[in-house]
């Protein structure tokens, strides 16, 4: 794929991949990013980082609908959310109220003050299937990709939109940028907000000023779980190039879009279903098709090398894998050398 | 001077960037035929006022995250032979005034080609007002002193529809630069 005028190969890749077979849906890592960057009042509906149920709505409703690319490489026109049925406002609750009601104890319940119908995570833990036959669900953390060929850099016309070349995190530059949303819109994984109080659009920034530093990214070593590698794409001593490049068993969500996103899933393992009498049966309960669905047919192989290193594990033998997902140490989850300072002209 | 002028829809085809113009091929129909221009020479600086048919105003984006605000622009070359459609070109500079329905104050505008647009307070004195009635937007432009309209004597027009998600390329505009005759 040719790149645009502001996308350029970069010296190295920084990338994340996520073991969904760890993921505990706990929301750390999205109050961990929220914390540390999304506190002006027009952000208050934006989470650079969510974690959704799957099978699911998602976060915005239905996400993965347009934008990306077709197959022969043209951009496809995408959609901008609203904020109520797609995103789901930020409630306000009625804390003083509540703190406030000596006099009427125990009457007043925390409550929205809107009249909500739908919010980030709304149909967190439903997932599909009959209880107790073959219901199943798995928690997918989402943030930007930082994608190899940016849809949103493809689609602003202000060039605000940069990849940069030490690390290739994609950063919106936003003295240029005019809140237009081209970028909203043509991103595929809608991993690029906007703050209509200061009419410009932000997205996750790989916590870049960590990296620099050597840390890892707040989602990542926030993490209770030891879900999240961090580390450059082509790092042969790294995990992400172990679990990606070696093992293969670290996807990209929707490789479809074409965009070539930088963020990578250790897809889940499903429990069997069972049968009418309670009996154990062979058939795995989270569908095939629908991890193919998310993660495209390398899943396959994805989940055979996962099974088969189990095994291995079981016998008691080594797997030099099992023992990386497991991550006995934290610190093997991420090889991140600091590196030069952005410098802001 | 008083005229009607009609508008095109800016051509998708040579919007900056790789999506609009496959993502937004479709989008040639203008939808702001025509525009109204009265240009008045005050004993100082310069009075422009526009108006044009919106029958669904948008005064203000806040609140939501797919709301874009209706908008104006008067343009002028810095110099001569300065292509109006692609907002000027490397050397070929453009200036002008942007009106937004949301904003307080308008801007000033500097380009050089697509893409290039600088925004930026305008000079003291330069100021416009909007008001919406009846299915009609009029904007009046009030401009205490333009150096490049009084040597270059020809106005860009540029008007975005707010509730048709127009902004930055997907515009009405006058096909070329109106001469401005008093």
């Amino acid at each position: 794929m040719a790149a645009t005028p502001n996308e350029h190969e970069p010296a190295g890749q920084m990338a994340m991949v996520l073991d969904l077979n760890k993921c505990l849906g706990c929301q750390t890592c999205t109050v961990a990013c929220r914390k540390l960057w999304n506190k002006d009042p027009g952000t208050a509906y934006s989470y650079w980082n969510n974690v959704e149920t799957h099978p699911g709505a998602g976060y915005p409703r239905d996400w993965p609908k347009a934008g990306g690319r077709t197959a022969s490489g043209a951009p496809q026109r995408g959609h901008i959310p609203d904020l109520k049925s797609g995103y789901g406002e930020a409630w306000t609750f009625n804390h003083k109220e509540v703190l406030n009601s000596d006099s009427n104890k125990g009457k007043e319940w925390l409550r929205p003050h809107q009249d909500p119908k739908w919010g980030p995570n709304w149909d967190e833990d439903e997932g599909a299937g009959a209880y107790p036959a073959d219901n199943h669900h798995f928690y997918l953390p989402r943030l930007c990709n930082h994608c190899t060929h940016p849809a949103c850099l493809q689609a602003c016309p202000r060039r605000a939109i940069y990849k940069r070349a030490e690390d290739g995190i994609v950063l919106v530059d936003q003295d240029r940028c005019h809140g237009y949303r081209f970028c909203v819109e043509a991103c595929p994984y809608k991993k690029v907000f906007f703050d209509p109080e200061r009419a410009v659009s932000t997205k996750c920034i790989f916590c870049f000023p960590r990296v620099e530093g050597g840390t890892p990214p707040a989602c990542a070593r926030q993490c209770p779980g030891r879900l999240r590698f961090v580390g450059f794409k082509d790092d042969p001593e790294g995990p992400i190039w172990k679990l990606v490049t070696k093992w293969k068993v670290a996807v990209p969500l929707h490789p479809e879009y074409g965009t070539g996103p930088n963020v990578f899933y250790v897809p889940p393992l499903s429990p069997p279903k069972y049968g009418p009498k309670g009996e154990v049966l062979a058939e795995e309960r989270i569908p095939l098709d629908y991890l193919k669905s998310l993660f495209g047919d390398p899943v396959v192989h994805a989940l055979d090398v996962l099974k088969a290193e189990r095994e291995k594990r079981k016998k008691g033998q080594r797997s030099e894998l099992m023992e990386l997902l497991i991550a006995y140490e934290w610190k093997k989850n991420f090889r991140i050398p600091g590196h030069a300072h952005e410098v802001i002209q | 001077m008083k005229l009607r002028i009609n508008l095109v829809a800016a051509p998708p085809a040579i919007q900056p960037g790789d999506y609009v113009p496959v993502a937004y091929a479709d989008a040639t129909r203008v939808q702001t035929p025509a525009v109204d221009l009265v240009v008045e020479k005050p004993a100082s600086g310069w009075r422009v006022t526009l108006a044009w048919h919106c029958a669904a105003p948008v005064k203000d984006i806040r609140g939501d995250t797919n709301r874009f605000a209706d908008a104006a622009a008067l343009l002028v070359p810095v110099r001569a032979d300065t292509a109006m459609i692609s907002m000027g070109a490397t050397g070929y500079p453009v200036e002008g005034i942007l009106w937004r329905a949301d904003w307080k104050a308008p801007k000033m505008i500097r380009a050089e080609g697509f893409g290039t647009v600088r925004r930026a307070e305008p000079p003291g004195g330069w100021r416009a007002l909007g008001e919406w009635h009846d299915g009609t937007w009029l904007v009046r432009f009030e401009i205490s002193h333009w150096l490049a309209l009084e040597q270059q004597m020809q106005l860009g027009i540029a008007v975005w529809q707010g509730a048709g998600a127009q902004r930055a390329g997907l515009k009405s505009v006058s096909p070329d630069w109106v001469k401005v005759r008093l």
